[in-house]
């Protein structure tokens, strides 16, 4: 009960005021190169030896650069707790992140103020934020034994995209040198004033830029934007493949019967966002577009997205085809997209603990599969502009409910399986006890959760301002309300007590320096540990630590470890 | 919303909340220097954080 393997991913938006405007910002990735080095007077890091560019942490946790494309050096900075059992310790190190990185922003040496934003909308609209990830059963034999013959018909597909993915990195590496040599002939024939454009057009601004400190896109933009249309095409068939098998199979029913909680959790877990002169319960529900996808990838925002099954498998170079047998696996990740970055302690501990406990009860089989809307991402958008909680959403057992009924409805199956439960834990106790006062507290008396639910907080302090105040005043409200600074709203709402903290200092100063016990970061940590200060070739990622170089290096297998104590 | 003078913080997998007197500052003196602060350079701290491409 309450002790799958969990983690949350956070994307924060950077922001950085300058300490003379007259000068020039440095680039997104060049603030995050700062900061890092900050986290790393703080803790032990080292390099992570993933898909994208970033650090694993003494902890077991990891922070990411997160970029769409090399061009401009734009991205945000992305936290990664370690693997956790139960929400609380999920909590626990999710605060401990939020404090590293807003000390690193604190200490950094740049010229000027740098801040984390921990949110997920920026006043241009462009959405970003949170996944949770938690790991699920596949569901049942039969399910099982169809996800993985799908996977054995899946194989030449994917041995397809291999082949695609190396010939075209085979194709990039021969265009640099032939380009250069074109380059190298082609000078002195070129009037001087269309050297640079030329070069810059043919090899990218890596070799035209004046100063070698400035950031410069090592690629020609337009490489860069042909090559991932290519790398789609080429690994088409196998992601078509891929999300038709999960679709149909792996995870579906607890997808199915998840998603009504999912749809219906802002109330209690939105962050809340000022919107055109309008409140909305979450500044990420308006944003999804599809209940499965591989978020991102093609324009698809998903509630659930499939991506994390996707990448490494076809990515990961030599690791690629244990990747792909680790599909095999009777347990994966479930990815949700569809939550909003916290503030409040409260909100966020009841977001990820109420799902968990729902997952508990749909692999107890207690939650009944007509509990479903038949369009859950146009309810979605209702319900996130429904503050009175009156309007009624129709379920597929013909049902009609209000948003706070389908969360006590849960509530009450989530009951049932408690008492079906020779010994429920205290934890899961308090999340049940916890979850019926704040629904309570909606209904009756709202004004009681400001300081525990991030929207009714928000929308307590938009009223504050001016009748008269301007968008872009109610606006800046709505985003500093999420800065992790002194200076941020939220934050200077827990000086007045109004606040409420679930974790002990302490716990958030442990969850800074030590990985949680019996998972698989326990024994990341210790690798990291032992070996990060030694003369050996060392590689972390998610599943593995490798140590040494070619035949002779020991890849350790996080996975298939027995979990042990910190 | 009347001020509160404490701050509540739980003991591990407890159901009761355990009250802890601390010092803290007068919520209305906290809301008139958010309220002053949001009209501050409002547009300028909004391009501030401007994430371009989006995220995940």
């Amino acid at each position: 009960m309450l002790d799958r393997l969990a983690g949350l991913e956070t994307e924060y938006a950077i922001r950085f005021d300058p300490d003379d405007p007259s000068r020039e910002r440095p680039v997104d990735y060049r603030l995050y190169e700062s900061l890092i080095a900050a986290l790393r007077e703080q803790i032990l890091t080292v390099s992570a030896g993933e898909l994208k560019e970033g650090v694993f942490l003494g902890t077991g946790g990891a922070v990411w650069f997160e970029r769409v494309r090399f061009t401009g050096g734009f991205g945000l900075v992305e936290g990664s707790t370690p693997e956790c059992r139960g929400p609380r310790q999920l909590l626990q190190y999710q605060r401990g992140q939020d404090e590293l990185l807003a000390t690193a922003c604190r200490d950094a040496k740049v010229p000027g103020s740098l801040t984390l934003i921990k949110n997920d909308r920026d006043s241009h609209g462009n959405v970003y934020g949170a996944q949770e990830n938690y790991e699920i059963s596949i569901g049942s034999a039969a399910t099982l034994f169809a996800w993985r013959i799908g996977l054995i018909f899946l194989l030449p597909f994917l041995v397809l995209a291999w082949v695609g993915y190396g010939l075209i990195w085979v194709g990039i590496f021969l265009y640099v040198i032939l380009a250069g040599l074109a380059y190298f002939f082609l000078q002195f024939f070129l009037p001087s004033h269309w050297r640079e454009p030329v070069l810059r057009v043919m090899l990218g601004e890596e070799f035209t830029k004046q100063d070698p400190s400035a950031y410069a896109c090592p690629v020609p933009t337009w490489l860069e934007i042909l090559v991932p249309n290519i790398i789609r095409v080429v690994t088409g068939p196998f992601a078509v493949g891929l999300y038709l098998l999960v679709n149909w199979t792996a995870g579906r029913s607890i997808r199915r019967r998840l998603l009504p909680f999912l749809v219906s959790r802002p109330v209690i877990s939105g962050a809340g966002l000022a919107s055109d002169g309008e409140f909305r319960l979450s500044d990420k529900s308006d944003a999804m577009n599809c209940q499965l996808g591989y978020n991102g990838m093609i324009l698809d925002r998903p509630v659930f997205s499939i991506g994390h099954l996707f990448k490494p498998v076809v990515f990961s170079n030599w690791s690629s085809f244990r990747e792909y047998l680790r599909l095999f696996h009777p347990k994966q990740r479930l990815q949700i997209c569809i939550g909003d970055s916290n503030m409040a302690e409260e909100a966020e501990y009841l977001r990820i603990a109420t799902t968990m406990l729902v997952l508990d009860a749909i692999e107890a089989d207690l939650v009944p599969p007509d509990l479903r809307f038949r369009r859950p991402i146009r309810v979605l958008r209702d319900l996130n502009g429904d503050l009175s909680f009156q309007r009624t959403y129709r379920l597929a057992d013909g049902r009609k409910l209000t948003s706070v009924e389908i969360q006590r409805e849960y509530l009450r199956l989530c009951q049932t399986y408690l008492n079906s439960h020779p010994t429920p834990t205290a934890e899961a106790l308090d999340v049940i006890n916890r979850w019926e006062e704040t629904l309570n507290l909606l209904q009756t008396d709202r004004d009681k959760l400001v300081g525990r639910l991030d929207w009714v907080t928000k929308s307590f302090l938009l009223k504050q301002a001016e009748t008269d105040a301007a968008t872009d005043v109610l606006k800046k409200i709505d985003i500093r309300y999420h800065e992790l600074s002194p200076d941020g709203y939220y934050q200077q709402l827990t000086s007045t007590g109004l606040t409420r903290s679930i974790l002990t200092p302490e716990e958030i100063e442990t969850a800074k320096h030590l990985p949680p016990p019996n998972t698989p970061a326990t024994i990341r940590s210790r690798y990291i540990r032992e070996f990060s200060g030694e003369n050996v070739a060392f590689q972390v990622n998610w599943n593995t630590v490798t140590i040494g170089r070619g035949a002779k290096a020991r890849v350790i297998d996080l996975t298939s470890l027995e979990p042990v104590s910190s | 919303m009347a001020e509160q003078q404490v701050t509540q913080t739980e003991t591990p997998n407890n159901t009761t909340p355990v009250t802890v007197p601390v010092e803290t500052v007068p919520l209305n003196t906290v809301l008139a220097s958010i309220m002053r602060d949001s009209k501050k350079a409002a547009t300028d701290y909004l391009n501030q954080v401007h994430v371009r491409h989006g995220g995940e």
